[in-house]
């Protein structure tokens, strides 16, 4: 995948080019928001990860003028302003999603993939699968190897979530965010024991676990043969 | 922070706004005044005037007539019986080349110069008792009736000039009182303003030298100085307050971060020693970033404080309370579950919506069950509740059974970064009740910790909606 990053902080710059050239990402740099935009319309990455305030050119005002070429690359922005409004302009500006610095790796790496995927599959299958689990939306029903399981509406909502990235790394904050809807920093323990009571409902008594917890990171729902 | 501050501006008492205003206040007076003496001198002393004129014309006219009809002998005769015994009217009549004929009771005719119409205004003698001559002011008309035959009809005015004159007297006088006692009344208001101003002034240029403590005396009359004053001690009030935050923050930075990014960095450098042992160095590493993000959580929460307290408000909308409690507490059920703590709930049917953010209210939320939960001893429960008052506000509960918060240190966990001597074990920021402080502060609402007896017993009340956004309430069943 081609990651245009637009950071003018050199070493964060370079700390998330490692990264994500390390997953295997062609990572393309730029240090202010002109040069990002020109960047952006040359070379058609497909993703962006933008800081919020830039040099030049604001991030937020980059990524207007990308949103008004008709441009729709996912955009995750960055910004070190906590302000408690600023996700919302954000947003408004066409970003798709939001994390705020000092950030771990491990939250730009899996918001960056749940955004990519998003644009991948919009089409939303009605029936999601992994392994022997699956889950069926419109009857919202949850089976493993053919045994039905009974799940809360959140802990189906937070399956759906998992299996919509299945593979992928979710974060604590993420699942707060997508399944709750609220957009704090939950303290961990809150999200792991939802886990855990996720986790003895769709893993005991099974051969195979499917939920793992990232340690640093979060989540994910993934066959044990490891993804990456 | 304070630069050369400008000088004091030497008050020129001439140029206050108080001095300007009395200035143009007597100024005023003086035109009105002026026109009303001359109303009243016109009224009274212009009347008298004219009228006396007037009947020295009538009696001319009448003794012209006499003249025309009966010849200079009659009108002789007539003026010699007028002037007898006369004081208050002058008749002098003379006959060209015949002296002897002259009569009447002034002595000679008036040296003064007459105006085309003959009317002329002199002085003349009077012998008073006691010999002596007196002088006394005179007004006549001089009429020649055939050449060589003049005649004279004047009064003696001199009781109408003293009118007159102690008109003017009055006149002056009464000017005189107007402008200095106006003088001195502008001057004591304009000193007494001035005092007051330059009291704030002194006071401002105090606290730009740093005195924050500096308050002006209010004295409740409700003026615009006074009010002046209020906004004057409201403003420093929260100046002080600021200050006293950003000190506040500074210290607790200096405490609280410290020996967390101590750890930070020993814990790196173990890492470096512990090169050889890959495993040991993976854990010396995993223990950083925890240390790390612990730093991080903590600053983002003092700056987080440090915004809600700034004073601009984020964008609210209707929040259902309610609701949000509800969402809450099944977020953080689970939780309580696990430290075998049981949650009971209270909601009314009736939404109780405040106007508010709904992001921070339910992390104020979080804070406080992650609270309840940390300090309650498994077995313990906690109760939630959220009503709606009569007043309209809404009030949100939350009661637990744990070892509660001494009634003299209730005040101070509101503080940043206060944690209580018995929990300092248990992991935290001290930041979570100050965040709740704050973001109840910022809806206006009010924050009181109660005894629970035993426990703690947290009640929050929040304005209600604005009607409009506020669905009709019913009695709850």
């Amino acid at each position: 995948m081609h990651i245009l990053v637009v950071e003018d902080d050199t070493v964060a710059a370079e700390f998330l080019m490692k990264g994500l050239s390390e997953l295997g990402h062609v990572v393309d740099h730029a240090a202010d928001g002109l040069t990002g935009l020109d960047r952006a319309l040359d070379t058609r990455p497909d993703a962006l990860i933008v800081d919020c305030m830039l040099p030049e050119l604001d991030g937020l005002t980059m990524v207007r003028q990308l949103r008004a070429k008709e441009i729709d690359t996912p955009v995750l922005f960055l910004s070190a302003l906590r302000e408690v409004d600023h996700r919302v302009r954000g947003l408004e500006a066409g970003g798709d999603d939001y994390v705020v610095k000092p950030y771990a790796f491990a939250e730009v790496r899996a918001r960056l993939d749940a955004l990519v995927r998003r644009q991948a599959s919009k089409v939303t299958a009605s029936t999601l699968q992994l392994a022997d689990l699956e889950l069926d939306r419109l009857k919202r029903t949850v089976a493993r190897a053919g045994k039905p399981i009974e799940l809360q509406p959140r802990e189906f909502r937070m399956l759906e979530f998992l299996l919509e990235n299945a593979g992928q790394v979710v974060t604590r904050t993420m699942l707060l965010e997508k399944v709750w809807g609220y957009h704090f920093e939950p303290k961990t323990r809150v999200i792991d024991v939802h886990m855990s009571r996720l986790r003895a409902k769709i893993d005991r008594g099974f051969p195979e676990p499917l939920l793992h917890t990232i340690r640093g990171a979060g989540y994910s729902l993934r066959t044990s043969s490891p993804a990456r | 922070m304070a630069g050369a501050a400008p000088p004091l501006a030497r008050f020129s008492v001439l140029r206050t706004s108080a001095v300007q205003l009395t200035l143009l206040y007597l100024v005023l007076v003086a035109i009105t005044g002026s026109a009303l003496l001359t109303l009243v001198h016109t009224m009274s002393v212009g009347l008298l005037n004219r009228e006396t004129d007037d009947s020295i014309q009538r009696e001319l006219q009448f003794l012209s007539a006499q003249f025309r009809r009966s010849g200079p002998r009659t009108l002789r005769h007539l003026v010699e019986d007028r002037s007898y015994g006369q004081t208050t009217s002058l008749y002098l009549l003379s006959f060209a080349g015949q002296p002897a004929l002259t009569t009447g009771n002034l002595d000679s005719w008036p040296t003064d110069p007459t105006d085309p119409q003959g009317w002329v205004n002199f002085n003349y003698s009077l012998p008073e008792r006691g010999g002596l001559l007196e002088t006394r002011a005179a007004r006549a008309q001089i009429v020649r009736l055939r050449p060589g035959l003049q005649i004279l009809v004047g009064r003696d005015i001199q009781g109408l000039r003293m009118i007159e004159g102690r008109f003017t007297e009055s006149f002056l006088w009464a000017g005189g009182i107007v402008l200095v006692l106006g003088f001195a009344g502008g001057a004591l208001i304009a000193r007494q303003s001035l005092l007051r101003v330059n009291r704030i002034n002194s006071a401002a240029r105090n606290v730009l030298e740093g005195d924050l403590t500096q308050r002006l005396p209010e004295r409740g009359s409700g003026d615009e100085l006074d009010r002046l004053a209020g906004t004057f001690n409201t403003m420093m009030e929260r100046i002080e307050g600021l200050v006293k935050n950003l000190r506040d923050v500074t210290d607790n930075i200096a405490h609280d971060l410290r020996t967390p990014l101590h750890r930070l960095r020993s814990g790196l450098e173990a890492a470096l020693l512990d090169a050889h042992d890959s495993a040991k160095q993976q854990d010396a590493l995993d223990r950083a970033i925890a240390e790390a993000d612990q730093l991080i959580e903590t600053f983002n929460g003092l700056l987080e404080i440090a915004q809600l307290e700034s004073g601009v408000k984020p964008k609210f909308e209707p929040v259902d309370m309610a609701r949000l409690v509800r969402e809450l507490v099944e977020i953080y059920e689970p939780v309580a579950d696990d430290s075998e703590l049981a949650v009971f709930v209270h909601l009314e049917e009736i939404p109780c919506v405040c106007f508010g953010h709904r992001t921070l209210l339910a992390q104020s939320l979080a804070n406080l069950l992650d609270n309840a939960i940390k300090y309650s001893s498994p077995g313990g429960s906690i109760r939630v509740a959220v009503r709606a008052t009569p007043g309209g506000d809404n009030e949100f509960i939350i009661a637990d059974d744990g070892p509660g918060i001494p009634e003299s240190e209730r005040q101070r966990v509101l503080d940043r970064f206060v944690r209580l001597s018995s929990s300092r074990d248990l992991p935290g920021s001290g930041l979570g009740l100050s965040l709740v402080a704050a973001v109840v502060r910022l809806h206006d609402g009010a924050l009181s910790l109660e005894d629970n007896s035993p426990g703690l017993r947290i009640r929050i009340r929040l304005p209600g909606a604005r009607p409009e956004s506020q669905p009709a309430r019913q009695p709850s069943a």
